[in-house]
């Protein structure tokens, strides 16, 4: 997996390639930090070429949601590859992260 | 062999001899037999007629001293005394005579009694004495010589007669009628003689030893025989009457009627020849009876004799025939040993000397040719041979090189379950031009079918290449077309001499998909065996062999092979191999032949149809190579079974992809689906490594294995018991606020899997995720 994140017009965008497994997870988990920290309340997440998701990835995605909701901030997700967009529609999150 | 040919030889000569000898004698035989007969008649007529002369002479010298006495009897009439002393004279005077008489006419004397008649007689001491005949006692009148010539008037010959009162003694009578000069008849002058000499002069015929005589009287009885009893008491018919040859019958009657002649007599068991004649003075007949064997003493000694020595003569032809033969037949004997060791290869074997220039000479020069010709014929052919074995050698080795090179070994692919193949290749030659290969590569089952135009050695090294070539080609070409376009491309360029083309037929199998792609450069379709349906040709377009046309551009076709299907590839050797008639075995005949071989193996299909053709030819020679190759895709129901063993570390849930993906793919499960069974995994192997053994150390052991329709993962630990399915599924309705961390995973593993099942089995945990396979 391979995460780069970039602020610009006062959006964080934070881009996911690869699988994101639950190894992954942690790693992901820790990238993270500086995000959380900045308190920038919006968000965007580039998933486009991620490939795979567990549930520690799903359970990221969470928290991040929740970050952003505590902020009044914006969490927009991009396109989903079909698998990992069979798995939000599985577990809600499609609902929860307004996929169409 | 020799042996019994001079035996034979001899048995010849000695034969013919012996056949030609017994010819020779009965001819001689029968001439000697006959002229002596003819000699004993003779010899036997002279004796009796000289006997009969001798006795005529005696009877008649009686009759004439009769006759001249006569005239004194009739001086003497009127002195009836005196006539004592006339007859005595007249006895004494010839001494042939034993007595004479003259007997007078009943009562001529008045004082000399009735019957008065003189007699006169030599007694037995040769004393001459008197008597008067005519007594009451001896009354002459009745007898036969006083009778007869009384009642006749004419002279006559007594019958003999045993004269009692008179001479006492056998004798016969001459009685000669007196007349007195007036004519009248008035007695008879008589003379006697004794019938003992008469005896012994007819009995001094000796013609042969035991030979005897005997005489018979004018009724038949005997008067002279070798047997005394016999005279004057038997008649010739009275003493034959018991004997069983007839023949005395009629001698007897032939004498009686004064016939003179000669007969065979079988006298008891001795065979004798008898000789008559008859006495014509008095009537009487003498025979001569003379036994056969003392008649042909002499022929039967001359024929013992010869018979003897004709015996001697021919074992002593016999003898030196043999030993001639052998003398002659030794060279052959030497020969038939020199051909023995000619034959044994000893074309030095010494030949006997030819002494002479013969046939042996001639049989010499020919054995001594014949062994100079075998000689040169056995170098050449040592020439010959050795030239032929070292191409033989050549061929056979040229042949396990060309055999060599095509895979022999079946089942090819031992470890593979899906695929069942077997080929053979019978050259019509030692070397052929058939061709066969194929290899796996990359999952997938390549192979080809050839045959090289024409056979033998040209055929094999064109095969060789060909082969050769599509190792190399194939490989490294995407498609079938491709391949056969380079082989065409390469065979075409190296070939353009000879002129020889190759028809092949490439097939690439997907052995996961069953896709086959083909492409056929003029070859036999191949025969497509599919269950529950008859056996069909594949259908191909022909395109045209490679070697031809360097850029012919070759058309490629595809189907897809069902599991269980079997193709089967050939050679027109199998469509073309004639019976002795000069019939083809055809399409016909070989897909009525796969129509009974439904559901056997690839190799009892390949052999069943080996036989078939070869019982179809029968006799016949095969006369092209003979290729199949039957490959057939199996239904996999692979017992896939896999393990994977990890601690409960974190970082241990990498090596899960690369373990369900080979299992998903064994099992045809789709990448997307794989996907999702590896996120169901993970979810399970990560719930275990964190929670099972807390912080000890432990391993989770993971097996995937397929069940019927189902890919089976079990997941078993020694951590503490958990049971997953009994938590409670996480809320996937709610909002993100009012969300729980945790509890999804378990939540996508049911989702995900078809079935979860925990049980605990003694320390372990033990999670069954299962996977439908669609």
């Amino acid at each position: 997996m391979k995460v780069s994140i970039a602020n610009n017009d006062g959006a964080t965008t934070i881009r996911i390639e690869g699988r994101l497994d639950t190894v992954a997870a942690g790693e992901l988990e820790q990238a993270l930090a500086p995000v959380y920290e900045a308190g920038n309340p919006n968000l965007r997440l580039d998933c486009r070429d991620m490939e795979y998701i567990s549930s520690s990835g799903l359970r990221v995605f969470l928290k991040l949601k929740k970050h952003v909701m505590a902020q009044n901030g914006v969490l927009e997700l991009s396109e989903l590859r079909p698998m990992v967009k069979e798995v939000f529609e599985m577990t809600g999150f499609s609902k929860m992260f307004q996929l169409k | 062999m020799t042996r019994s040919f001079s035996a034979r030889l001899r048995v010849y000569v000695v034969g013919f001899t012996a056949v030609l000898f017994v010819m020779a004698f009965y001819v001689i035989f029968r001439f000697s037999y006959s002229f002596i007969r003819e000699e004993a008649v003779h010899r036997a007529d002279a004796l009796l007629d000289n006997t009969i002369l001798r006795i005529d002479g005696v009877l008649g010298s009686v009759e004439t001293a009769v006759n001249n006495s006569a005239w004194a009897v009739g001086d003497e009439l009127d002195r009836p005394d005196s006539l004592y002393a006339v007859l005595t004279r007249f006895v004494e005077r010839n001494p042939i005579i034993s007595g004479s008489a003259v007997a007078f006419r009943e009562d001529f004397y008045e004082d000399k009694g009735a019957y008065y008649s003189p007699y006169v007689f030599r007694d037995a001491d040769g004393q001459i004495r008197r008597r008067q005949l005519g007594t009451e006692r001896y009354n002459y009148r009745k007898k036969e010589w006083f009778a007869r010539p009384m009642q006749t008037g004419k002279a006559h010959w007594s019958e003999p007669y045993y004269d009692t009162g008179g001479g006492e003694m056998l004798m016969t009578t001459y009685s000669r009628p007196l007349y007195d000069a007036d004519n009248r008849l008035y007695g008879v002058f008589t003379a006697d003689i004794s019938l003992a000499w008469l005896t012994e002069l007819v009995n001094s015929i000796h013609p042969y030893p035991r030979a005897y005589n005997l005489m018979i009287g004018r009724e038949g009885t005997y008067i002279v025989h070798h047997r005394p009893e016999r005279i004057l008491h038997e008649t010739i018919f009275s003493a034959t009457r018991n004997m069983t040859d007839s023949t005395t019958q009629k001698i007897g009657r032939d004498m009686l009627a004064g016939m003179r002649g000669m007969e065979v007599l079988q006298n008891d068991d001795t065979l004798s020849y008898v000789f008559y004649a008859p006495i014509e003075t008095t009537g009487w007949s003498v025979a001569t009876v003379c036994p056969r064997e003392e008649i042909f003493a002499s022929l039967d000694k001359i024929q013992l004799w010869v018979v003897l020595i004709a015996c001697i003569g021919l074992i002593v032809l016999g003898l030196v025939c043999g030993r001639i033969i052998r003398h002659i037949l030794n060279p052959l004997l030497r020969f038939a040993g020199a051909a023995r060791q000619i034959a044994e290869g000893n074309f030095s074997a010494p030949l006997p000397p030819s002494l002479h220039d013969d046939e042996m000479g001639q049989l010499r020069d020919a054995f001594e040719y014949m062994k100079k010709a075998l000689a040169a014929y056995m170098a050449e052919l040592r020439q010959t041979t050795a030239q032929k074995e070292r191409i033989e050698s050549e061929l056979r080795i040229a042949s396990e090189i060309q055999m060599g090179m095509i895979p022999k070994l079946f089942p090819p692919f031992p470890e593979r379950k899906d695929i069942d193949l077997y080929a053979i290749l019978k050259p019509a030659k030692e070397v052929g031009g058939d061709l066969y290969d194929f290899f796996i590569h990359d999952e997938k089952l390549l192979f080809v079918i050839g045959d090289v135009s024409g056979k033998g050695i040209p055929a094999s090294l064109l095969m060789a290449v060909t082969r050769s070539l599509f190792r190399t080609i194939a490989v490294h070409r995407d498609t079938a077309r491709d391949i056969v376009v380079s082989l065409n491309r390469a065979v075409a360029d190296g070939n353009n001499e000879s002129n020889m083309f190759i028809t092949l037929f490439v097939g690439i199998l997907n052995l996961g998909t069953g896709e086959l792609a083909y492409c056929n450069a003029g070859h036999n379709p191949p025969v497509l065996l599919r269950p529950g349906q008859k056996p069909c040709l594949l259908p191909c377009l022909s395109n045209i062999p490679i070697g031809v046309f360097t850029d012919f551009e070759f058309e490629e076709e595809a189907c897809r092979l069902q599991p269980d299907d079997m193709l089967l590839l050939y050679t027109d050797g199998l469509t073309e191999a004639e019976n002795e008639a000069k019939e083809l075995y055809s399409d016909r005949r070989m897909l009525a032949a796969l129509d009974n071989m439904r559901g056997m193996s690839a190799q009892d299909v390949v052999l069943a149809l080996e036989k078939s053709v070869k019982d179809f030819a029968g006799t016949a020679e095969q006369n092209d190579d003979l290729t199949m190759l039957a490959l057939q895709l199996k239904q996999t129901e692979a017992p896939m079974k896999m393990e994977l063993t990890m601690k409960n570390d974190i970082e241990e849930i990498l090596r899960l992809e690369d373990f369900v993906k080979q299992a998903c793919t064994q099992c045809g499960v789709s990448s997307d689906e794989a996907e999702m069974v590896l996120l169901a995994v993970e979810e399970a192997v990560t719930n275990v490594i964190r929670y099972a053994y807390g912080n000890e150390e432990g391993s989770v052991r993971l097996v995937a294995e397929r069940q019927g329709d189902s890919l089976v993962f079990e997941l078993s630990d020694c951590g503490r018991p958990f049971d997953p399915t009994q938590v409670p599924e996480a809320d996937v309705t709610l909002p993100a606020e009012e969300r729980q961390e945790g509890g999804l995973g378990l939540f996508l593993v049911k989702r995900i899997m078809s079935e979860v099942r925990y049980r605990r089995a003694g320390n372990e945990n033990r999670l069954t995720l299962m996977k439908q396979i669609r």
